[in-house]
């Protein structure tokens, strides 16, 4: 008992002498890391505002081979101060969440790298200098005040921290959106749900007014979705119109954000990850637990009113016939042994050809509806590289699926890390089935050990080599202060021909016998199969 | 009258109702016959009543003559009377009916009993089977229990002397030594372990045989165990447990205390899986109270270990050849640590050389084999090979029995002087006459090492080549690290230096060759490894000479630390000039198949561990034995150097050391290379030399340091970095990602890809970062505490983006 007394006396001595003005050393608080489970509420606060001072961020562009980019012989590289209020956020946030010593950063790049978004400011950089701009800072500021004064109301929900945590980030494809997933407890002040976590996504815009100032606002707001963590990497804007794709751990949505009435729609239940549109957008694809599935998503269906309701996003059952998944969901619906999985068929049908249906005009937007021709060719002049028709963008990277479509049917690629076998594989599934993987490259154990992703730049059809960048993947958490074994971005070039393919099977006939499911496809009446399913993943859905 | 029926014919109505109930549920009962006829006998009368009734009752249509009839015959006839047999008629039936009823329900009640007799049996037998069931699973789990166990305690294979000495001399029974009054009294107190309740001090539970070499110790040892374990059966709280180790100093699997406590653990863990409690403690140290290493340690074992003895005290441990333990006296520290606390036996075999510990010198049982208690087993072991040798006429006719007898008084109880002279005698190369004079002059080869002479003497004799093969076999066996199979000496036999060996370098029938190249001198064994016919072979032939002799071998004696150095150029050698240069499968992307390999290349395993070689060469090498061996040293230098400067012989022995799972101590080599005792020697040698042209060969010596250094680290950056590759796939060496990854002086590199230079990006390549080639990049200045938050790559794929954040300092 006497040596807890000291402890904590000691603690208390710390944190006394880090008053709110003078500049607690960071060094202070990752040696405590114990120390401050045991310090109370004030004491937290207390900490955490000294220490909010002085954080910056580095941003460095540089070419990817001073070769190819001239022009960004000099990279760029700027140190940018962080505001305190913003990394006060993030720190009692921390603490909150007794995760000592995990600090959750969202952080992200836009696709030209001209923007970046670090916790809740949006850095946009022009030649050497930049400009930020804080989104809610003025919240932000009343409620960190608020806390300040009453550090203990943090626990008793009267401050309302929803919203105010993002944890992930994701440009659209042309950067004029993004979506930010963001989380924090109930604003409610009833007692008996303190312990739940709202989890919303909103939707920023560029005005486009100026070029040199990222002038992005709210325009929409999902409303409150599943819990905290439930969202996994699973958003996708649609390539060209104001739509969003949503995944969480039960459900697929699909989101129409620039009308502020509506909300997401389920258009499946089950999980998905890896969500991605194809380069037209007509098709949507994703990982399920028995593999790849592909839905064609008919906007028209979706344009039309059908109400949201949030039941549904409370775990309704699938079979009430009020909700999405209803009674009507035809035999074409997945067959699998997970009952859950139901299709909303009317926005999502099954792709077994090239079939493109115009987008519907959302909004101011006319989306490009342009026919990928020659897609298929593109596929055989790159090989197993699956990853470029006209539509597609010049680079893929790991778990960012990638769908192609062509005159005779469409394809879906997939970069991964296999860590247990150490490699970068490329999978390439067709709608018959036939998976194509190959091994682009072998890691070793210190890159493994990193949270890290790849990307390939896609090579002009005449190069004879492609391009790898192993990245740095964004975290959920950070821990400063632990030295990196290997420092990223690494670069690395590889002779097309000298990739092998370490597989290349055909996986299923309609109507063959799946050897170990003990099921048996067959055309329905509808005029089409509507499931394969074996070990080796694929999914494909018909109404 | 009515009143009385009325009452009735509900009753039956119930009746009928019951009776289809009983017909529904039960058809099958037999007795439904009887009760419908019953019935049918009730409702027959129930009938006739009814139509009686109507005739009087209902005859409006039948006129008033009808009317009058009815009235005159009911009044004449009153209904007590007209019915009255009717209503005695339905009582007996009714009677009959429960009767019947009575008996169908007992039936039915038989049927149940035996259906229910019939479901006791059947749950009798299902119990049976289940039990036999998960005692069957039980026995499974145990044994598959046991056998992890066991691949967790990884012995050695404790059974191959004792199984080979056992085959080998029958004729060696050992029944003398049962009588001696020491080993009587040993084994009694052994028998009577089990009854004992009091703990008896360990030195006096010991016994301590010594015999001189060559006296047939193991094979004694193997007739002992055969004894003991003849005592193994009985009751199960008798139960007697025999568990051996035979220490061998030539085979290094052999010689280690611990291996032989491994081996005693898991003979003990086998012979006793019924107990299970034994099995179960193993498991939870093995699972989860121990270090969790794959393999267990010394600790562990010895836990074990203790834990059985105090368990079983009628346990008797017997370890043969002490003396070739490579550390004695550890070895009995740990048996006294291990053993003291329970009331188990032990025999411990050794030459005298192996001093007792003082404090059991007192108390333990010794028994010291003297000459001439085993003659009569050497006479009976001679006997029959001298009735071969005059049957063969390889002798000219003599008195046999005389011959026997002196051969084995000459003996002197060496049963292996004896052998060996046997051996000799069916020298091919000996005349009958000199066989004669042999064995007329046997004083003059009293003892091993005067016929050890005479053997070497023989091969002497042969032809320069074959003394050379002879030497060379016996070089390679003697500082082997593990028993080389006949197909690997024979493949060492032929590697030529520098140079590719052809199929004419190899000696045609091997197997039958070897044995008469080497004078007998080696034997080959049942798993095809050759070895020397007695450690006392080995001593004879490395042993150091006295100074200014030439040492009793003569020009066969072996400097062992020399030789190492020429067995690792040989094996250099081999993997220079007799493996091709390319991947093992012929093709980077096929892994290797072992056994084709093997078959191909069949020294290709053991060359892996020439570093082993050189380090034992260089480490254990004096100042005058680096200036007497200087050109041994100096081809060794040289082949090394060659061998690092070609890339593809480097990644052949990288490939196959992850291939066949080798364990070359490379980093042991390049220390050795440093070591200051190795440069004090040299120094030494320096100045024995003298002249600095007779010291350049130590310069010369030193000149792959540098490049073994480098073979270190890169072996070192493989194996810690691409270890989870190589392990499975270890024809990734010659791939695109290994190299591109990792580029060294040694290494193959490649152009099917790069690391690309990019402005901040730098290979580490100085000697301060071995080990570390990965791509050390983002040197930043100034700011040590930024962490970097993640990278991305636009999307026109011309630019990489960081973002770092630095906390407030």
């Amino acid at each position: 008992m006497r040596e807890e007394w000291l402890f904590l006396g000691r603690v208390a001595d710390n944190a006394a002498n880090c008053d709110i003005d003078s500049e607690c050393s960071y060094n202070t608080l990752c040696s405590q890391e114990d120390d401050i489970k045991v310090l109370d509420i004030p004491m937290k606060a207390s900490m955490a505002a000294s220490l909010s001072i002085g954080w910056r961020a580095r941003i460095r562009i540089r070419a990817t081979s001073l070769t190819d980019s001239p022009q960004l012989a000099e990279p760029i590289d700027v140190l940018v101060d962080l505001p305190p209020d913003h990394i006060f956020q993030m720190l009692m946030m921390t603490f909150y969440h007794m995760e000592i010593g995990k600090f959750r950063i969202s952080a992200t790049f836009s696709s030209d790298l001209k923007t970046v978004v670090l916790l809740r400011c949006i850095i946009r950089l022009r030649g050497d200098g930049y400009t930020i701009k804080n989104i809610n800072s003025e919240d932000i500021s009343n409620t960190n005040k608020a806390i300040l004064q009453e550090p203990s109301s943090i626990y008793s929900s009267c401050w309302d921290l929803s919203n105010q945590v993002w944890y992930e980030v994701s440009f659209s494809q042309d950067n004029r959106y993004f979506a930010a997933i963001c989380s924090g407890p109930m604003s409610l002040c009833d007692a008996d749900e303190l312990e739940y976590y709202d989890c919303s996504v909103l939707i920023f815009k560029d005005s486009g007014i100026a070029d040199d100032e990222p002038l992005y606002e709210t325009i929409a707001s999902s409303g409150r979705m599943e819990e905290v963590g439930g969202i996994s990497k699973a958003i996708a804007f649609h390539p060209s119109a104001p739509y969003l794709a949503i995944g969480n751990s039960e459900a697929v949505y699909l989101w129409k954000f620039d009308n502020t009435d509506e909300r997401p729609k389920k258009i499946f239940s089950g999980r998905i990850d890896n969500l991605a549109f194809s380069s037209t957008g007509s098709i949507l694809s994703g990982d399920s637990a028995s593999g790849p599935v592909w839905f064609h998503v008919d906007y028209d269906s979706l344009r039309q009113d059908s109400p949201f309701l949030e039941d549904d996003y409370d775990g309704r059952s699938e079979g009430d016939s009020s909700g999405w998944t209803g009674s009507d969901a035809s035999p074409a619906t997945c067959q699998e042994d997970e009952d859950s999985h139901h299709l909303n068929p009317d926005f999502v049908g099954a792709v077994d050809v090239a079939d493109h249906h115009p987008l519907p005009t959302c909004g101011t937007q006319n989306p490009t509806i342009a026919k990928p021709t020659n897609a298929l060719q593109t596929l055989h002049e790159v090989g197993i590289l699956t990853m470029k028709d006209r539509h597609s963008p010049a680079i893929q990277s790991s778990g960012d699926s990638l769908t192609l479509t062509s005159e005779s049917g469409v394809q879906r690629s997939l970069l991964t890390t296999d860590n247990s076998a150490g490699a970068i594989i490329m999978q390439a599934t067709a709608a018959d089935g036939t998976t194509k993987v190959a091994d682009l490259l072998r890691l070793p154990k210190s890159v493994l050990a990193e949270k890290s992703y790849t990307t390939v730049i896609n090579p002009p059809a005449a190069s004879p080599s492609v391009r790898f960048v192993l990245n740095k993947a964004p975290e959920p958490t950070y821990v400063f202060g632990r030295g990196a074994r290997v420092q990223f971005p690494i670069v690395i070039e590889r002779r097309k021909d000298d990739i092998s393919i370490i597989g290349m099977k055909r996986l299923l006939d309609w109507g063959e016998d799946v050897r170990g499911s003990g099921k048996r496809l067959k055309s329905n009446a509808h005029g089409g199969c509507h499931l394969s399913l074996n070990r080796n993943h694929f999914d494909a859905f018909r109404i | 009258m009515f009143d009385r029926i009325a009452h009735k014919l509900p009753h039956f109505g119930r009746h009928i109702s019951l009776f289809d109930r009983r017909k529904q549920q039960r058809p099958d009962v037999v007795r439904q016959a009887s009760l419908v006829q019953t019935l049918g006998y009730i409702f027959k009368d129930i009938l006739q009543f009814c139509q009686e009734a109507c005739r009087i009752f209902c005859a409006k249509d039948k006129g008033a003559r009808y009317k009058l009839n009815v009235i005159k015959d009911v009044f004449w006839k009153p209904f007590d009377v007209r019915f009255s047999d009717l209503l005695s008629r339905l009582d007996r039936y009714e009677k009959m009916y429960e009767l019947e009823l009575n008996l169908a329900d007992r039936e039915e009640l038989m049927g149940y009993y035996e259906i229910f007799d019939i479901f006791v049996a059947e749950c009798s037998r299902d119990r049976d089977a289940r039990d036999e069931r998960s005692a069957r699973e039980e026995m499974l789990a145990l044994r598959r229990q046991i056998r992890d166990i066991k691949a967790w305690i990884q012995p050695p294979d404790y059974m191959s002397t004792f199984e080979r000495e056992s085959a080998a001399d029958s004729l060696h029974t050992g029944s003398w030594f049962f009588e001696n009054s020491a080993y009587v009294s040993w084994r009694q107190s052994w028998m009577d372990s089990g009854r004992e309740s009091s703990q008896t001090d360990f030195a006096s539970r010991v016994l301590f045989i010594n015999g001189s070499p060559g006296y047939g110790k193991t094979v004694l040892s193997v007739r002992l165990i055969e004894d003991l374990a003849s005592e193994g059966d009985g009751p199960e709280d008798e139960r007697r447990t025999v568990a051996f180790f035979h220490f061998d100093k030539m085979d290094c699997h052999f010689k280690e205390p611990a291996q032989a406590l491994r081996a005693i653990l898991c003979q003990i863990i086998h012979k006793r899986q019924d107990d299970k409690e034994l099995v179960d403690a193993a498991t939870v140290l093995m699972d989860v109270e121990g270090s969790g290493q794959a393999v267990a340690s010394e600790g562990e074992v010895a836990v074990i270990l203790k834990f059985f003895l105090e368990r079983h005290p009628s346990t008797a441990l017997v370890f043969d050849g002490i003396d070739e333990c490579s550390a004695p006296q550890t070895f009995l520290g740990k048996l006294y640590s291990i053993c003291s606390s329970s009331n188990c036996r032990v025999v411990l075999l050794s030459r005298p050389s192996v001093a007792v510990p003082l404090a059991w010198r007192e108390r333990c049982l010794r028994i010291q084999l003297q000459v001439g208690a085993n003659t009569h087993d050497i006479a009976t072991y001679v006997r029959p090979r001298m009735e071969q040798l005059a049957m063969s006429e390889l002798f000219p006719a003599f008195d046999i029995e005389s011959a026997v007898s002196q051969v084995a008084q000459r003996a002197k109880s060496l049963f292996l002087w004896a052998k060996l002279l046997m051996d000799y005698l069916e020298c091919p190369a000996l005349t009958p006459d000199e066989r004669l004079s042999a064995i007329s002059h046997l004083n003059l080869l009293e003892g091993l090492s005067p016929l050890y002479t005479e053997i070497l003497g023989v091969i002497q004799t042969k032809f320069q080549k074959e003394r050379d093969t002879a030497y060379r076999a016996f070089q390679w066996i003697a500082v082997a690290r593990r028993p080389l199979t006949i197909l690997e000496l024979r493949t060492a036999l032929a590697i030529r230096v520098g140079k590719s060996s052809s199929d004419l370098n190899y000696i045609a029938d091997f197997r039958q060759s070897l044995v008469q190249i080497c004078g007998a001198l080696v034997e080959i064994h049942q798993d095809s490894t050759v070895q020397f016919i007695h450690l006392s072979a080995k001593e004879f032939l490395t042993d150091e000479p006295q100074f200014g002799h030439q040492g009793n071998a003569g020009n066969f004696r072996i400097d062992t630390t020399s030789t190492h150095i020429s067995i690792a150029n040989l094996c250099l050698s081999y993997i220079m000039h007799d493996v091709p240069h390319q991947p093992l499968s012929g093709s980077s992307k096929i892994c290797p198949n072992i056994p084709s390999v093997e078959s191909r290349f069949p020294l290709l395993r053991y060359s892996l561990d020439w570093p082993n070689h050189a380090i034992e060469g260089l480490k254990q090498q004096t100042y005058s034995g680096f200036y007497k061996f200087s050109k041994t040293y100096l081809a060794f230098a040289r082949a090394t150097e060659e061998f690092l400067q070609t890339k593809r012989a480097v990644a052949v022995w990288l490939e196959s050391v992850w291939a066949f799972g080798a364990t070359p101590d490379i980093h042991g080599l390049a220390d050795c290379f440093t070591s200051e005792e190795t440069s004090e020697e040299k120094e030494r040698a320096r100045a024995f030399c003298g002249n600095s042209s007779d010291s350049q060969f130590l310069d010369d010596l030193m000149r792959p340091k540098r490049g073994i250094a480098l073979l270190a680290a890169d072996f070192e950056y493989l194996q810690e970095e691409w270890g989870h590759l190589l392990s499975n796939e270890s024809c990734e060496l010659w791939g695109t990602s290994v190299n591109i990854f990792h580029t060294s002086e040694l290494t193959l590199g490649t152009n099917a890809g790069a690391l690309l230079s990019n402005s901040n990006m730098k290979v580490a390549k100085n000697e301060d970062e071995q080990g570390t080639s990965i791509p050390v990049c983002e040197t930043f200045s100034g700011e040590a505490k930024e962490t970097l938050l993640l990278t991305q790559v636009s999307h026109d794929g011309k630019q990489i983006g960081s973002l770092l954040i630095i906390p407030s300092q």
